[in-house]
Parts: structure tokens; C-alpha cells; sequence
């Protein structure tokens, strides 16, 4: 059952197992495994239920609806990075890209060793992979998806000899609508709106939508539920508190929100790693126009990856967005715009993602507000400037006109000897303009208090029945789309935590009934 | 309260501009007489002259937008963009390029000065240039005069796509007339 904002006058406080706040990758899936073990879940989630049949191609009605802010989120630093993240039923899977990747055996080794924890490493991980895999239909597209945007990408980069693969996608029967960032009108790309919470609500689970979540609520230094304020849709304002008592609390609103929420009753302790170690993925975009129709709205989103230069922690994918926005991005304004714009249809928008060499922080401002910080490295900063080159490199071995780059000081290619004035002097990490979407690590687990914030269920070491969920879990960043190694790491928590109710010596109500 | 059956339901997008999904939007912010001045000449800058299609209420359309945008923002967010407006429509004296509003600037005098904003070293001075400029190209860009010009179509696109994918999920084969494109020689 959805509860919205009206819902609240009648009924505001509520009792449950477990209170999941969040409704994304890691929040969904830790509610649906929890309420499918017969545990009574209540999740809470900041914004509204906007099914399917609402989604459309339309950015200034889909913004305030579905991001968070409305899409007005910036992480501080050298350079500011905007990131967006979803504020609704199914979280930030609503906007992603439905990449389908697990973390590599690199990466999940690196954990095992680093934490001694066999459970993080490839092997302790296989089978909730294996599982996550199967729930979201993980899988590579069908050729009816594929447009010529891709089919550039993938030309181009054999022409150059690189690597390029083929990405598994959480979609069931994907025919490349192409509006993965505003909502899949098809229902085909497997967000946990239509997969992890139609799980859980058949088992019973309520979900209280259009509430904030404010506090935890600590009872003799145990965490025993959290309290929230209900939204008022016409002045945004908060109008009632809600409260939610539970056995458990599972908290998964993302690696920015999750920390900020922690940080207010001074949690993280004894290691004070609380919302350090934060990580994002930052990446470059590259837009290049061709002298012949491309159509790139006509086609999945993300089909395949660059991954020749994986080792170096580059990857490139493209990635088509809505004319509405584009707009948004574009370097120029009035009539030079429109000259860029005119040959939408000619263009292929393209991304360099880099992986964090070195992590940033999450703290709590004014109001309460989640307050990122990121610098890029000298490393990144050398990277991004590769990526790039190479990226548009590939684009003018494959015909482009004209290329327009991340750099606010130098907009324009119009040759491959124009990538020559790509220079780590002549294009300082200030003038980059980068973005993000994949946020992770500020709330790390670990084997060892000293060193993280949860222990290997999810749980803070210095608040007992107040679990993480999301990506915030990470001990570093991972190098790839984070979705599904973020739910499966939610898996292992809703494992954990299922088994600690059930040795509390309470039978779960659903169980019961 | 949704029933089961509702939050269950899977049917695809009906593709509305205006859905009907029982969401409410906010009411619209409020706006001082002089940021809405300065907002509204803003517009007339951001937006591009012919040939490009001219929409008969540009500026109604971007301060709907704006006034409807800033209620989801933090109140510190929504502060900053109020305060960018400003800081833009005055960008030609604090740049140091003329005495004078860019509002008041020839056009492509005005365009120059803020692409030269966007072209700044400065972070701070890219970030307030690009925030309020996207949004009003943004909605510039999302309005269906300009999608016709664009050859854009997403509608009658989206609706092929959908009944293509229930034609699958029913069992049904995909034919060489499903594929999308090759739309040139190079990718043929």
C-alpha cells in the first residue's frame, strides 16, 4: 500500500520489523528481501509514486517530479561537479542508464584483502550477484534497441582497434526508447520501481511516500525507528511529523543523503569516517556533430562501452538525452546555440567516465543539508584530458564535423589537429566541466570499527539496529555502474539482519499470520 | 491511499506532457518585481533569434518554469539561483565589458557576454551563468514548436516502441522492419 501525503492526517504513526528509508537500488532491494522473509517492512521515501504510464520525453515536467532539488545538486570543489540523483519511488534507478555491472574480481578482491572479510570478495559475493542478475533481467539488448549513435560508437572503435563490449543491461525486452533518464515509458528497463517494489508490496510492505526523514529515533542507545515530516505537495513545506518504531532501521537514501542524515546525531564513531571517503565517478561529456542524420533519440541509451582503456580507469559509453536536456549543457546561448541545436539529429553525445583516484567528503550545512566535496587529482585531471582527446578522436575518424568539448576555455574541435591544444598546462582542472551520477562510499564497511562506519551486516558500529544499505557501503569506488554491486551488497544486509530478528527470538508477523 | 492493484499495475506510458498520476505540483514560487524583470529580459538573450522558432510566450513560459522549479530546490539553492539572476542581468558592469545591463545590450552583444561567462576560468562565474541559462534552455528546448523544427518526434517514436515491446512480451517474432535505422551510408 502507498501512503501520500493526505494519507498522513488519518494515520502518522506507524510500527513495523523494519523501516527501510529510501526506495532506490540498495533500499528496495534490502525492503523486498526482508518483507519476502516474512518481516513486516514499512519503507519511507522522500518523493512521490510516479508509475510507468506517467513517464514522457518531457524535461519540465519530468525535473521536478523525479530529481532531487530539481535537479539544482552540486558537489563543491575544483571543478564544481552537478550530479543528479532520483527523488522518487525507485530512487536514482528511475533516471540510470540501466547499466547492469557487477564490480570486477579486481575490486571485490581488493575489498576482501583490505577488510579480511571473504563475504566482499568475488567468490562471497558470486551468488547474490548471481541473484541480483536474475530479479533485474540482467542481459545484453536486443538488436531491434540498438541505434546508430551506438552503431558509430562501435564502428569507430574498431576502426581504431580499441576494445569495445557490449553492456549487460537490467531490462526485460529493451526496445531502445531512448528516455532511460526521465523514466522508461515501456516499463522494459528494470528500475526497482518495477521490479524490488512490486516484490515487496505483494508480501504486504507499506510505503509512506512524500516524507522526509529528519531523525533517527534512539532509545537507550539503540536505534528503535526514525521520524520524518510529511511534504505538503502545494508549499513544499513540512507540514506533520510522521513517525515510524521498528525492531530494525535500515537507512539507504544514497551516499549523500545517508551520511547527512547519520552525521545529525553525531554517528561514525570510533573511526570519524563518516561521509569521508566519498567517491563519484566524475565524468566528461562529449558531443559531436556529423554531417549525416544520426536520429541518436532513436535507440538504447548505453548499448556498449569503450573498455580499451578500463585498466587505466577510463571508460567511454554514449549516452542521447532529450532535446529539453541538452539544452542544459550546451556552451553556448541564443543564436549560437541554435546553430549547434538545429543538427540535433546529427549529433552523438558521448561520455568519458573516470575512476576516483582519490575520495572526497559529505557534511551536514545549514538546515541540515547534505553538503559534497570533491577535488579532482592530478591523475584525473591527466586522465579526463586523455579521455577526452581519444574520445573525440574517435569521432572524427568517423566523420564528425565538429566536436564540442569539456573544457569551458576551449569549446571546439573542428580536426584532430585541434585536439593537439589538449594540454594538462593549457587546460587546468577549473575549466573542466564535469557530472556525475554515481555517488558511493561514505559510509564504509568494514571488519574493523577503527577503520569504517558499519560492520559487515550494514550495521553503524556505534548505533546498534541502525543499518546502511546503498552505496555508501563501498570501500572504494568500483569503476563501473554501481547498481547491481550496490544491490547485492543490500542483499547481504537483508541476510544479516533477517537472521539477527530471527535469533532476537521474535517470529516475524507475516510468518505468523 | 494507492491500492495494490494500482501501485502494481505496469501499463506503459500514455507519453502525456501533463500525465495524470495524481501528483500535485507545488505552487509556484514567488518572485520579486525586479528579479522577475531581470529574469524575463534574460530570456529574450538566452533564447535564439531567427531562424530559430519563436515562441509567442517565451517569457511566460520560462518564468512558469523558474517559478514552478525553485519550491523543489533547498531554500539555500533556490536563494542562489534568485541571486544569479541578478548577478547576470548585471554581468556586463561586474565583467568590466560595458555600463550597462545585458538586457539593454544589442543581442549578439548580449549573447557575446554570456557565452563569455561560460567560457570563464572562474568556476563560480560558470556555475551562476550555466544554472539559470539551462533552465530557461532547457524549457526553450522542451517546447513542441521547437521539437517540430528540430525533426524531433519522440511521440509517434515512443508509441512504436511500446507496441513493439508488448508484441514481444507476447511471444511475437521481431522483423528486419523493427530494426531503427541505419539512417546513413556510414552506419548502413
Amino acid at each position: 500500500m502507498i501512503f501520500e501525503h493526505g494519507d498522513y492526517a488519518r494515520e502518522h504513526a506507524f510500527d513495523c520489523d523494519v523501516v527501510v528509508v529510501g526506495t532506490g537500488a540498495g533500499g528496495a532491494t534490502a525492503g523486498a528481501e526482508l518483507a519476502e522473509a516474512g518481516y513486516d517492512v514499512v519503507f519511507v521515501e522522500e518523493g512521490s509514486w510516479h508509475p510507468t504510464s506517467s513517464f514522457s520525453p518531457y524535461a519540465s515536467e519530468t525535473i521536478p517530479r523525479l530529481f532531487r532539488d530539481a535537479s539544482g545538486t552540486v558537489i563543491l570543489g575544483t571543478p564544481p561537479i552537478p550530479y543528479i540523483e532520483g527523488r522518487c519511488v525507485g530512487g536514482s534507478t528511475v533516471l540510470n542508464g540501466g547499466m547492469s555491472y557487477r564490480a570486477p574480481v579486481a575490486v571485490l578482491d581488493g575489498w576482501e584483502r583490505s577488510t579480511g572479510a571473504p563475504e566482499l570478495g568475488s567468490a562471497g559475493m558470486e551468488a547474490r550477484f548471481q541473484r541480483v542478475e536474475q530479479l533485474v533481467h540482467s542481459g545484453p539488448q536486443l538488436d531491434v534497441s540498438v541505434g546508430d549513435d551506438n552503431r558509430i560508437m562501435a564502428l569507430g572503435a574498431k576502426k581504431l582497434g580499441w576494445k569495445h563490449s557490449v553492456n549487460p543491461r537490467n531490462q526485460h525486452a529493451c526496445v531502445g526508447s531512448n528516455n532511460c533518464v526521465f523514466g522508461c515509458p515501456t516499463g522494459a528497463k528494470q528500475s526497482t520501481l518495477v521490479s524490488m517494489m512490486p516484490r515487496a508490496m505483494r508480501r504486504g510492505a507499506r510505503c509512506l511516500t512524500e516524507v522526509k526523514v529528519t531523525r533517527l529515533l534512539i532509545e537507550q542507545g539503540r536505534c528503535v525507528g526514525v521520524v520524518g515530516q510529511a511534504i505538503d505537495p502545494r508549499t513544499r513545506r513540512a507540514s506533520r511529523e510522521v513517525v515510524v518504531r521498528a525492531r530494525a532501521v535500515v537507512v539507504a537514501a544514497g551516499a549523500v543523503q545517508t551520511p547527512a542524515l547519520l552525521l545529525g546525531h553525531k554517528l561514525g564513531r570510533p573511526s570519524g569516517q563518516l561521509g569521508k571517503n566519498f567517491l563519484c565517478h566524475p565524468n566528461a561529456k562529449v558531443l559531436a556533430v556529423y554531417p549525416f542524420e544520426v536520429r541518436a533519440w532513436q535507440g538504447v541509451s548505453q548499448y556498449a562501452q569503450v573498455r580499451e582503456f578500463s585498466d587505466d580507469g577510463i571508460l567511454m559509453a554514449e549516452n542521447f538525452i532529450p532535446p529539453g536536456a541538452l539544452g542544459v549543457h550546451l556552451p553556448y546561448c541564443g543564436s549560437r546555440a541554435w546553430e549547434l541545436m538545429r543538427r540535433y539529429n546529427q549529433m552523438v553525445l558521448t561520455g568519458v567516465l573516470v575512476e576516483d583516484s582519490r575520495p572526497g567528503r559529505v557534511t551536514r550545512g545549514p538546515f541540515g543539508m547534505a553538503v559534497p566535496r570533491y577535488d579532482i587529482t592530478a591523475l584525473d585531471h591527466r586522465r579526463f584530458l586523455r579521455g577526452v582527446k581519444l574520445l573525440a578522436r574517435l569521432h572524427f575518424e568517423m566523420g564528425a564535423e565538429e566536436v564540442v568539448l569539456p573544457f569551458s576555455t576551449f569549446h571546439t574541435a573542428r580536426s584532430i589537429d585541434d585536439l593537439e591544444k589538449i594540454e594538462v598546462s593549457a587546460l587546468p582542472p577549473k575549466v573542466l566541466d564535469l557530472f556525475t551520477v554515481h555517488l558511493m562510499g561514505t559510509a564504509a564497511m568494514g571488519t574493523r570499527a577503527e577503520a569504517s562506519v558499519t560492520n559487515l551486516s550494514g550495521e553503524l558500529w556505534d548505533l546498534p539496529g541502525c543499518y546502511v544499505a546503498d552505496a555508501s557501503l563501498f570501500p572504494t569506488a568500483i569503476g563501473v555502474n554501481p547498481q547491481v554491486t550496490i544491490m547485492a551488497l543490500a542483499m547481504l544486509v537483508a541476510e544479516r539482519l533477517a537472521d539477527t530478528l530471527a535469533k532476537s527470538g521474535k517470529v516475524a508477523k507475516a510468518a505468523v499470520a | 491511499m494507492r491500492q495494490l492493484s494500482v501501485v502494481l499495475d505496469g501499463r506503459p506510458s500514455t507519453l502525456e506532457r501533463h500525465p495524470d498520476d495524481g501528483f500535485i505540483r507545488a505552487d509556484p514560487a514567488k518572485m520579486g518585481p525586479a528579479t522577475r524583470r531581470a529574469l524575463r529580459a534574460l530570456v529574450l538573450v538566452f533564447c535564439p533569434p531567427p531562424p530559430a522558432p519563436q515562441l509567442a510566450d517565451a517569457e511566460d513560459l520560462v518564468e512558469r518554469s523558474v517559478l514552478g522549479l525553485l519550491p523543489y530546490m533547498t531554500r539555500l539553492t533556490a536563494f542562489g539561483f534568485v541571486l544569479a539572476i541578478h548577478l547576470l542581468e548585471w554581468a556586463p558592469i561586474w565583467r568590466f565589458v560595458a555600463f550597462s545591463r545585458l538586457s539593454r545590450l544589442p543581442r549578439a552583444r548580449a549573447e557575446a557576454v554570456a557565452d563569455g561567462l561560460s567560457a570563464s576560468r572562474s568556476p563560480l562565474v560558470r556555475t551562476i551563468a550555466l544554472g539559470v541559462r539551462g533552465v530557461v534552455q532547457s524549457t526553450y528546448y522542451d517546447q513542441p514548436e521547437v521539437h517540430a523544427a528540430l525533426d524531433y518526434a519522440p511521440i509517434p517514436f515512443m508509441q512504436g516502441r511500446i507496441a513493439l515491446r508488448e508484441r514481444i512480451v507476447a511471444g511475437g517474432e521481431t522483423t528486419p522492419a523493427d530494426l531503427i535505422g541505419p539512417f546513413s551510408e556510414v552506419t548502413r
